[in-house]
């Protein structure tokens, strides 16, 4: 129970405890200094709201997310929000990761080893562990996350204990207040997915299992941002591409260097890991859905999947995708398709409570916030126009996908597409 | 068939080093002696995340964007040029 446990909260930690949020932590930090712990409780605070409804056990005890979706928007939306949102994820995210890891360990551990080998070596653990099933996967994520947290913890306490050089209230030009505050705000909802995993068949009914790694991740990156702010000059906070490093070289000298290398390589483990795992299991439960499969061939999806994406990031990293500055869209764009989804999500659930007689406004009230954040990160943003196309690029090629699966699978007899015409149960 | 292939292979691997050697490498001690003297030119031509992630960056380097390297025709003929990419 208690592995399990560790496996579901492992998992809705990987996102939050990876490098690259660390990275936005630091640079939201810098530019809005003592703000940024107003945001991360606005942005908890509704994410555990998110969490009591998406996780209501009214909903959770009869429907998925995708029957959830389905039952709202129709099947073909619902797959074709999930795709892209999935996929976009499992495949972008870790082909960012895993290249800032290959940097990491040929920067502060060993001069000599190529830096994309390493990438490369991380990326073969993490299709092996897929390749040995989805337990030993599973039992694999408390690990890393487990290890960056400690890492993370130790400087947090010795940033809390050192005495810092400069002190963290130097000022910085940030332009409109109202602007900055709703962007950090907006920012924070985004730290703090992950929730939206499915969760472990144990604690079927019980939203324990993502409450507490939300408020644990709660509580860590505000320690985190604390220590940052207090040992790191605001200005080089917001400026850095990698203000972990800085804020663990600050705070523990050579030392917090390689505490940090540690956090960076075991999160992006733990990212890729968890990501393969969410998209894994959100396809095969699609798949399972539509068209459902015998036994032995659903275990072999399973492991065909992590193949499929670890020779897709293999592919891109090789052709030179992390030089470019297009993965930078594409990360973003992914991570705001992920907003996207859960707030998708989140209105289906609220839809569904209503229609069972649990009316409340706060409801319709949190299913504006998401819509509202991704439309301001999406325009606030350097790359606003790039960002539109990808968000369009990636549900058409979705929708394709998806239309192509219901299609297939509309020429045999299958009660799932039949029912979809009209209301789902 | 597999003779022609073979020889292929073997030119493309014995030619490789030699295209490259016409441009000259540099130390980091060498380069760490040059720093601050005048008409030394350091470019960093490291694009995107090999960029974004690394921490190593020299100071006073220039970031070159998707390899225009025509900030270098502003400099005389006679001084040296740095590439740095990884």
């Amino acid at each position: 129970m208690t592995r399990s446990f560790l496996s579901s909260a492992g998992l809705a930690l990987c996102w939050m405890l990876s490098p690259e949020a660390l990275g936005i932590l630091g640079n939201n930090a810098g530019r809005s200094g003592i703000m940024i712990f107003v945001a991360l409780t606005i942005g908890a605070l509704l994410s555990l709201f998110t969490i009591a409804m998406i996780h209501d056990p009214a909903i959770t005890k009869r429907d998925s997310s995708l029957t959830c979706l389905a039952a709202v928007a129709g099947l073909l939306p619902a797959m074709t929000l999930t795709l892209a949102s999935r996929l976009g994820l499992a495949l972008f995210l870790p082909t960012g990761m895993l290249v800032t890891a290959g940097f990491t360990f040929n920067e502060t551990f060993v001069y000599w080893f190529p830096n994309f080998a390493f990438s490369f070596l991380l990326l073969a653990i993490v299709l092996t562990l897929h390749l040995a099933g989805e337990r030993v996967a599973l039992l694999a994520q408390p690990f890393f996350v487990g290890l960056t947290m400690s890492c993370l913890v130790l400087l947090c306490l010795a940033g809390l204990i050192g005495s810092p050089e400069e002190t963290w209230s130097t000022e910085i030009q940030t332009g409109n207040p109202l602007s900055l505050s709703l962007h950090v705000v907006f920012t924070a909802l985004l730290l703090f997915l992950g929730y939206d995993q499915p969760g472990s068949a144990l604690f079927s009914g019980s939203r324990v299992q993502y409450i507490v790694p939300l408020m644990a991740g709660f509580i860590l990156l505000a320690l985190w941002g604390f220590v940052s702010l207090k040992h790191v000059p605001r200005a080089k906070l917001a400026a850095s591409t990698i203000p972990y490093s800085i804020s663990a070289r600050e705070i523990f000298g050579q030392p917090g260097r390689v505490i940090i290398g540690v956090a960076v390589i075991s999160g992006t483990c733990g990212l890729v890991n968890g990501l393969f795992l969410l998209a894994e299991r959100s396809l095969r439960h699609m798949a399972d859905y539509i068209s459902p499969l015998p036994p032995f061939r659903a275990a072999y999806n399973g492991r065909i999947l992590p193949v499929i994406f670890s020779v897709c990031i293999g592919i891109f990293m090789a052709a030179g995708l992390a030089g470019s500055d297009k993965l930078k869209i594409f990360i973003y764009g992914a991570l705001l398709l992920w907003l996207v989804q859960v707030g998708t999500h989140c209105f289906a659930a609220a839809s569904r409570l209503h229609k069972q007689q649990k009316s409340c406004r706060y409801r319709y009230l949190l299913v504006a916030v998401f819509p509202l954040a991704v439309l301001w990160l999406a325009c606030r943003g350097e790359h606003a126009t790039a960002l539109v196309v990808f968000f369009f690029l990636a549900l058409a090629v979705s929708a394709a996908c998806s239309a192509g699966w219901v299609w297939y699978e509309g020429k045999r007899p299958n009660k799932t597409i039949q029912d979809s015409q009209g209301d789902l149960p | 068939m597999n003779k022609i292939l073979a020889f292929l292979i073997i030119l493309l691997v014995a030619t490789t080093p030699l295209l490259a050697a016409s441009v000259q490498k540099m130390d980091k001690d060498v380069l760490k002696s040059l720093l601050g003297s005048e008409n030394l030119l350091i470019l960093d031509v490291r694009q995107g995340r090999d960029w974004i992630t690394s921490e190593f960056k020299i100071k006073d380097a220039l970031r070159v964007d998707d390899g225009d390297l025509s900030v270098a025709k502003t400099y005389p003929k006679e001084s040296t040029f740095v590439l740095y990419c990884a």
